[in-house]
């Protein structure tokens, strides 16, 4: 039986970012498993989004020390090569009149008070910078600068490539099917390619955390929630790398919009989505009525695409927690390891973050941000996170 | 010429989307993405080319299958099919085979005036390619498999037919069954205005019992499993042993490229 310092399960774009945490933080014996390939699960189908808009000042606080990583990535890695595909477009995020209104201005306004680059805009500069939508509606109108999109299958595999450089051992193709416990500790990990030792159990799971759930015996409240993308053609108004990625509170199903090249836009609900019963990452149906029904709220704030075609269409699953945020640190008594999930589609965005702060959870460093707003037993105390704009991922 | 076009499609699961097989041995598509077959897409697409060029006045699009099937026949609509049929096989539908369908499409066609029928070379489920084959049998038509091109000419077809062994042009006169590979179209995107419109065009239902086919297959699954795996790569250190390698796997004769 071989014996490792650090075990991580999950290759995804938090286990590899877990990884490269461990390794630059002088961690040596690491090795990481993954039941499939690296970004292959949940991470390939991630939308890209990067802000560090929320309502949740936690999160801010990860998605800050995120974006600081992702727009200096080859100095982050310490790679010259190294690219996250960062499209540096800015976010945009409007409210109407209405129930969003207040939260809107109370999270801008957080955010300034964080030091954050935020302009309010009026319709005109906002039509300005996305002279391909109406505003109307538009009550207040927030614009942060530093902010975009980038790739997260780029990002997961350029942070393995970091982590082996630096020692990591990255396994693709293994399953890990149980845990050895001596008491309360986990002591290594048994899986389809044998058993290891470890000193700590990083568990990076995502959908797939009720396995572990399984094995340490403690309810972990997760659920794989599906949602839909649509990426919409109009030549008549492309969306262009220029324009900011954008939030419409205003729209039924708070709609978030990016370029997606070309002539084309991302499109996707940013509410609550459809509960799977079991974890997989298999492509959903998507039917012609919900498509025409999104696209009547796509073409309700940029009218153009009242007559867009219908370039491609994909599912993508959320790690989804009953306050849409996530679970880090600790798990009840179980000694010996460090457990982050329940993303809910903000996995991407922090994935820096997080990966440094599980690192140093796991390392028994003092974390950068204070893991406690994130510890599974809020679910027991009522201390949730849920976000000012209610569930759904904007948190 | 302006005749009436019958495109014959089916519903599979989507190319994106990897099928597994069960522990049981069967294949689960409960609840995967599903889509319009994409060499059928093909098809759709030129009937669509040959009406908006005139050479055709009506396309109709038809599938045998559920109720639930009719999300095709809906994409199919939104692209631009005049009206669509399902034929409705209840029970029967997950036995249905090759000749099953083109006896159904074949029985559909007596009340039907149609001047041509354009499908797909095969569905990309099943990989079978049989029915245009044998629904061409069946009417007496003349057909053109796997066709990367379909022009009017002389009053007649003139069809390009192919495969990696070379391409033959074929001259058709009259009524026909010509199956699409995709080189034949490329389909058109469906548009959001024309997702709506699709609701308005008629869709009619027939239930199969109606149609006079005995719809028990005439061929059996034996078992389903999964492809074998991939071997793992090797490397070559020249082009020499690259070259030597692959003649030592017989590949240059397997593309007909030594024989």
């Amino acid at each position: 039986m071989s014996h490792y310092d650090f075990v991580v399960i999950g290759a995804g774009v938090i286990g590899t970012s877990v990884a490269h945490h461990l390794a630059a933080l002088g961690a040596e014996r690491v090795l990481v498993v993954d039941q499939g390939t690296i970004g292959a699960g949940t991470t390939s189908q991630s939308s890209g989004l990067l802000r560090t808009h929320y309502s949740v000042r936690q999160n801010v606080e990860l998605a800050r020390s995120s974006w600081w990583a992702f727009n200096n990535f080859a100095d982050y890695l310490e790679d010259a090569e190294a690219s996250c595909g960062l499209v540096k477009c800015g976010y945009m995020i409007c409210s109407p009149e209405g129930d969003k209104l207040d939260p809107l201005a109370a999270a801008l306004r957080a955010q300034q008070d964080m030091g954050i680059e935020v302009e309010l805009l009026d319709r005109k500069e906002a039509e300005a910078r996305m002279p391909i939508a109406a505003f109307d509606d538009a009550a207040l109108i927030g614009f942060e600068p530093e902010a975009g999109f980038a790739d997260a299958y780029l990002v997961a595999t350029s942070f393995a490539r970091s982590a082996r450089r630096r020692g990591v051992k990255i396994a693709e193709g293994v399953r890990v099917t149980g845990l050895i416990r001596e008491g309360r500790r986990v002591v290594g990990v048994e899986t389809t390619a044998g058993t290891h030792g470890c000193g700590t159990l990083i568990s990076t799971q995502n959908i797939w955390t009720p396995e572990l759930a399984q094995w340490i015996g403690v309810p972990l409240p997760v659920k794989p929630e599906r949602h839909t993308v649509l990426a919409l053609e109009c030549e008549a108004a492309p969306y262009t790398f220029a324009m900011p990625a954008f939030k419409d509170l205003g729209s039924p199903g708070m709609l978030y919009f990016r370029s997606y090249g070309g002539s084309q836009m991302l499109v996707s609900e940013g509410i609550v989505g459809e509960t799977l019963n079991a974890p997989e990452t298999e492509q959903g149906d998507i039917s012609l009525d919900y498509v025409a029904e999104v696209g009547a709220q796509v073409a309700g704030r940029f009218p153009a695409y009242d007559t867009a075609g219908l370039a491609s269409s994909w599912t993508g699953v959320y790690d989804v927690t009953p306050d849409w945020n996530p679970v880090l640190g600790s798990v009840a008594d179980v000694e010996g390891l460090t457990v982050g999930f329940g993303f809910s589609g903000h996995g991407f965005k922090l994935s820096p973050g997080i990966g440094k702060l599980l690192a140093q959870h796991a390392l028994g460093l003092p974390t950068d941000v204070s893991l406690e707003p994130y510890a599974l037993d809020r679910f027991a105390s009522g201390a949730l996170l849920t976000g000012k704009y209610g569930l759904g991922a904007v948190s | 010429m302006s005749i009436r076009i019958l495109v014959p499609v089916k519903r599979v699961v989507d190319p994106n989307v990897r099928v597994r097989v069960s522990a049981t041995g069967a294949i689960d598509t409960t609840g995967l993405k599903m889509s319009l077959n994409p060499f059928d897409e093909c098809a759709l697409e030129k009937a669509l080319q040959l009406r908006e060029s005139g050479v055709a006045s009506h396309v109709t699009v038809l599938t045998c299958g559920l109720p639930a099937h009719q999300d095709v026949l809906r994409t199919a609509l939104a692209m631009g099919a005049d009206d669509a049929v399902l034929i409705d096989t209840g029970p029967a539908t997950p036995a249905l085979d090759s000749f099953a369908i083109a006896r159904l499409v074949a029985a559909h066609m007596k009340d039907a005036d149609y001047g041509l029928v354009l499908c797909g070379k095969q569905a990309i489920d099943g990989d079978v390619g049989g029915v245009a084959a044998m629904l061409a049998a069946l009417l007496g038509w003349p057909q053109a498999l796997n066709a990367g091109a379909l022009d009017v000419m002389d009053g007649g077809w003139r069809v390009s037919c192919g495969e990696d062994a070379g391409i033959a042009n074929w001259q058709i006169d009259g009524p026909a069954v010509i199956s699409a590979d995709l080189r034949l179209a490329e389909p058109r995107r469906v548009t959001l205005p024309s997702i709506v419109k699709a609701k308005q065009k008629p869709l009619v239902t027939h239930e199969a019992a109606a149609l006079g086919v005995a719809l028990a297959a005439q061929s059996r699954v034996v078992a389903l499993s999964d492809p074998p795996g991939r071997a793992p790569g090797i490397q070559v250190t020249s082009v020499d042993a690259l070259l030597q390698t692959l003649a030592g796997q017989r590949v240059f004769e397997a593309v007909g490229a030594c024989s």
